[in-house]
């Protein structure tokens, strides 16, 4: 009796679970396939792939805003490899240096790398746009990569310094006591060791950048149109296209996430889009 | 009747059978030592009692109903785990108090309960410490009061000494055992350390690759052997198979590899068989000459402190012998003698 | 020296590229034509204050909401025996982690909309009305939709933390599983609990997709939506950077919160 009325309860919590989570989700996937689709029927009454021909380019569309996926999905993809590049050349070495040495006013810099994590992204980019202005950048692939580097790189800071953290100094100080020099203990102990570590938040900083709204959205419009960004312009007027474009963006980001989530604690997940 | 009983008990994880076919039963007030090596078994065991792991098969009773099924939180049994398990948010009191809580007491029932049992274990006045400011044993106490507040029908002890160091375990182990005695509580107490299970119980079930091999009072498992597990894992014994020739009475007269003859007892615990198992501890052994002796000579001597003692070569067989001074020598001959009322045979 | 020369690349870019916006959010939100002058606040309280108020209270419901249901599905998962429907529902939770928020928009806007697949399925189930969701209602769906989950994983981490030994002491004590959550889960990871709903409120008020794509400037909206407003519509920075130093008020005592615990603890673990 007990277990049984405890078994229908976890039933009905896991139906309602599942309904709650799929049912947006397949509304997602039937836009995308509906030609026709008119109240109040629960599924679209004709289904088609016009429009994932169109959004993946491989016929010309007449709507209006439906434009290629593959031109938005190859701005990503730039932007997003640019802002990993930089991205690490900049926080590898700050990390190691957080992880190994004593730098000094540590907890204030510490704290500032915090700041981006909860305060809101929005003024600053609005204020950075008014910046970016006077130097030409709005507009322009150098001008999206700053953007989407800040935010990132604070996270990268985080992933790298844990995993150098990670890294027993004695292991550094043995290849030090073999003769090894401080360049060759880096290239051939410290380095190899942190490559898990180092490649997840490699993955981290391309998928923010990937996913990335808001700087995009007044640091890189109307002339940079990243997948995001394309997906937004789309929304208001074709909403199959815009489906479309939104599975596109999610199934990629999905397979990284998976990626991510086997090597980052969960708070890094959440932080991404 | 027992006031506790498991009945054919099984558990498998995997392919690995922890727990196999378990009969247990224990009587009101009774301490029933689970003794046996790591791996054995006896930790699921008391597990399962506590209902903490459900069993494949089998069933466990408490005072003649049936709780297998029945969660660990209405089975009103207490437990000491063997990592204490104290909760680090919570000040002694509020540890103890726990079980009072859950069971709907009055405020000033519990006020009055707990300074009842801190006082029971030598622990009045901690009340507002957190666990991470006591001492291993203070928080060994702990534990036992936080087990013992909302009189439990069965108190549950998972290896309670075993983090402690030796001086400290012997000590609480005597404590433990008055405290157990007086408050006449049903106790399963599990263990790897035979001087604390023949110290604190009536009873002792030694088990064995999941199975239960003997049951019997702390002199019944040490003295009737019911097998060579047993016989070698209880005491510090060293065991020579070998063949039974004949018995008589109580004893019989064994045939070691060497061709050497010996009496000894036979275990009333395991029935004479052919194929037999000669059981010797150190007090079966001493020096001396005549009938039920062996030639040997002295491979090793180790002094212990209040004693010495000697390895022997004996015409193929190794033994120890123990004495209270120095009286050999490396390499030096002797002859010693087997009592045949401490040495003793079982089946293999 | 050395440590601080390889920080010096990072440190510049979080300087130029954040604070030196962030300062000039509030300095610009203090200027005006003579100096200083709160009548960019005068404006965000006689335009705006709906929206204040509505960004504040969707956040905060949002994050409440997302709370209770992460820390059950996370007690659930921690406390509930082995079984398919466990490690079904294991794999299920995260499935919102793994999209970003502009596709969550997306797709709440055609799950919720006035004909949309919400609509439509109680519509078949006998209500006459469809019902508006573009408002808080909608808002506060999308946000729990993504944040639940996440606030799950969190949590579930934390309470993974706990020893089981110390879940099975209070079993045995007589905590049925609310207890064991309510008395031993709860209490010991609460800081967790606590930076996972800071968090989660804090990126709430600071998403602008969202908002955007749901209710955009129809009335309340969030302030977000303002700020963009504000901006591209009538070049307007000085309302906008008003509204934007409202948002960091309406985050920073979890902000504070969240940076003392991080500054405390250090560095993260990965």
């Amino acid at each position: 009796m007990y277990t049984s009325v405890r078994l229908a309860l976890k039933l009905v919590v896991a139906v309602v679970l599942f309904l709650s989570i799929v049912m947006p989700l397949t509304t997602l996937f039937l836009w995308s396939f509906a030609i026709k689709w008119y109240w109040p029927s629960p599924i679209p009454q004709e289904l088609g792939t016009d429009y994932w021909l169109e959004a993946l380019g491989l016929r010309r569309g007449l709507a209006i805003g439906a434009v290629s996926v593959t031109t938005a999905l190859r701005y990503s993809i730039i932007i997003a490899l640019i802002t990993v590049i930089v991205t690490q050349l900049i926080s590898i070495p700050a990390s190691y240096a957080l992880a190994r040495y004593s730098v000094p006013y540590k907890p204030l810099l510490l704290f500032l790398f915090f700041m981006p994590q909860v305060f809101p992204l929005q003024p600053v980019y609005v204020n950075l746009m008014r910046l970016f202005y006077t130097y030409d950048l709005v507009g322009t692939i150098p001008g999206v990569v700053l953007a989407h580097m800040m935010p990132a790189m604070v996270f990268a800071i985080w992933i790298n310094t844990a995993t150098f953290k990670a890294i027993p100094p004695e292991l550094e100080e043995a290849a030090r006591a073999s003769g090894a020099g401080a360049l060759t203990t880096l290239l051939r102990i410290t380095l190899p060791l942190a490559v898990p570590g180092l490649l997840a938040s490699t993955v981290f900083v391309f998928l923010y950048s990937f996913d990335e709204f808001t700087g995009t959205f007044f640091i890189g419009l109307p002339y940079i149109q990243t997948l995001p960004m394309l997906l937004y312009s789309a929304s208001g007027y074709n909403m199959q296209f815009a489906s479309a474009s939104a599975i596109v963006l999610l199934i990629i980001s999905a397979a990284f996430m998976l990626l991510l989530e086997r090597f980052l604690k969960a708070e890094y997940l959440g932080r991404i889009g | 009747m027992s006031l506790l009983e498991l009945r054919r008990v099984t558990k498998r994880f995997g392919k690995v059978v922890a727990v196999s076919e378990v009969s247990l039963a224990v009587g009101k007030g009774e301490i029933l030592s689970l003794l046996g090596p790591s791996g054995c078994g006896k930790s699921t065991t008391l597990r399962i009692i506590a209902g903490l792991t459900k069993p494949d098969s089998g069933s466990v009773i408490h005072e003649g109903r049936d709780i297998t099924e029945l969660p660990p939180e209405k089975r009103n049994f207490g437990m000491v785990f063997q990592n204490y398990a104290l909760w680090p948010h919570m000040t002694v009191f509020d540890n103890v108090a726990f079980g009072l809580r859950m069971r709907g007491w009055a405020r000033q029932d519990i006020a009055r309960r707990v300074k009842e049992v801190l006082e029971l274990v030598k622990l009045s006045g901690m009340e507002s410490r957190y666990p991470t400011q006591l001492s291993g044993g203070q928080q060994q106490r702990v534990a036992l009061a936080r087990a013992l507040a909302p009189s439990p029908s069965v108190l549950l002890m998972d290896e309670p000494l075993s983090n402690l160091d030796a001086k400290l375990r012997e000590e609480l182990r005597h404590e433990l055992r008055s405290i157990l005695r007086s408050l006449r509580i049903t106790t399963i107490y599990v263990t790897h350390d035979q001087a604390e299970a023949m110290a604190l119980s009536d009873k002792i079930a030694v088990m064995n690759a999941g199975r239960i091999v003997q049951t019997g009072t702390p002199a019944e498992i040490y003295r009737e052997p019911a097998d060579p597990f047993v016989a070698t894992f209880i005491g510090e014994s060293i065991a020579v198979p070998g063949s039974l020739l004949s018995v008589n009475g109580s004893l019989g007269l064994i045939r070691l590899p060497n061709g050497v003859q010996l009496k000894a007892r036979i275990s009333k615990a395991s029935p004479p068989s052919k194929e037999a198992l000669l059981v010797l501890r150190p007090e079966a052994v001493s020096l001396g000459e005549g009938e039920n002796s062996l030639k040997c000579r002295v491979s090793r001597e180790t002094y212990m402190g209040e004693r010495v003692e000697y390895r022997l070569e004996c015409e193929g067989v190794e033994l120890k012998l123990r004495s209270l001074d120095p009286v050999l020598s490396v390499g030096e001959e002797a002859r010693v003698v087997i009592d045949p009322s401490r040495a003793i045979i079982v089946g293999r | 020296m050395l440590g601080s020369l390889l920080v010096l690349p990072a440190l510049l870019v979080i300087v130029l590229l954040y604070l030196y916006p962030f300062g000039l959010a509030v300095w610009i939100s203090f200027s005006g034509e003579d100096g200083f002058t709160l009548e960019h606040y005068q404006r965000v309280y006689e335009v705006y204050w709906e929206d204040v108020i509505f960004t504040f209270w969707t956040s905060f419901l949002s994050a409440v909401i997302a709370a209770v249901l992460g820390i059950l599905i996370a007690a659930y998962l921690r406390l509930g025996a082995d079984d398919p429907i466990k490690s079904f529902i294991n794999q299920l939770y995260r499935i919102p982690i793994f999209l970003p928020m502009v596709v969550v928009a997306q797709m709440m806007r055609g799950f919720l909309a006035p004909h949309g697949t919400l609509n439509m399925a109680l519509f078949n189930l006998g209500l006459s009305q469809p019902i508006e969701f573009f408002d808080w209602k909608g808002l506060v769906i999308g946000f729990v939709w993504k944040q639940a989950p996440f606030m799950a994983l969190i949590i579930l981490s934390g309470f993974l933390m706990v020893k089981d030994e110390h879940i099975e002491a209070a079993r045995v004590a007589g905590a049925s599983d609310l207890r064991v959550l309510t008395e031993i889960l709860l209490p010991m990871t609460r800081n967790t609990v606590a930076i996972a709903f800071a968090l989660a409120y804090a990126s709430n008020v600071a998403t602008f997709t969202l908002p955007y794509m749901l209710i955009g400037g129809a009335k309340p909206t969030a302030i977000t939506v303002d700020i963009a407003h504000r901006v591209t519509f009538f070049g307007d920075w000085a309302t906008a950077n008003a509204l934007g130093v409202v948002s960091f008020l309406l985050v920073s005592v979890f902000a504070v919160f969240y940076l003392r615990e991080m500054v405390r603890r250090g560095v993260y673990e990965r």
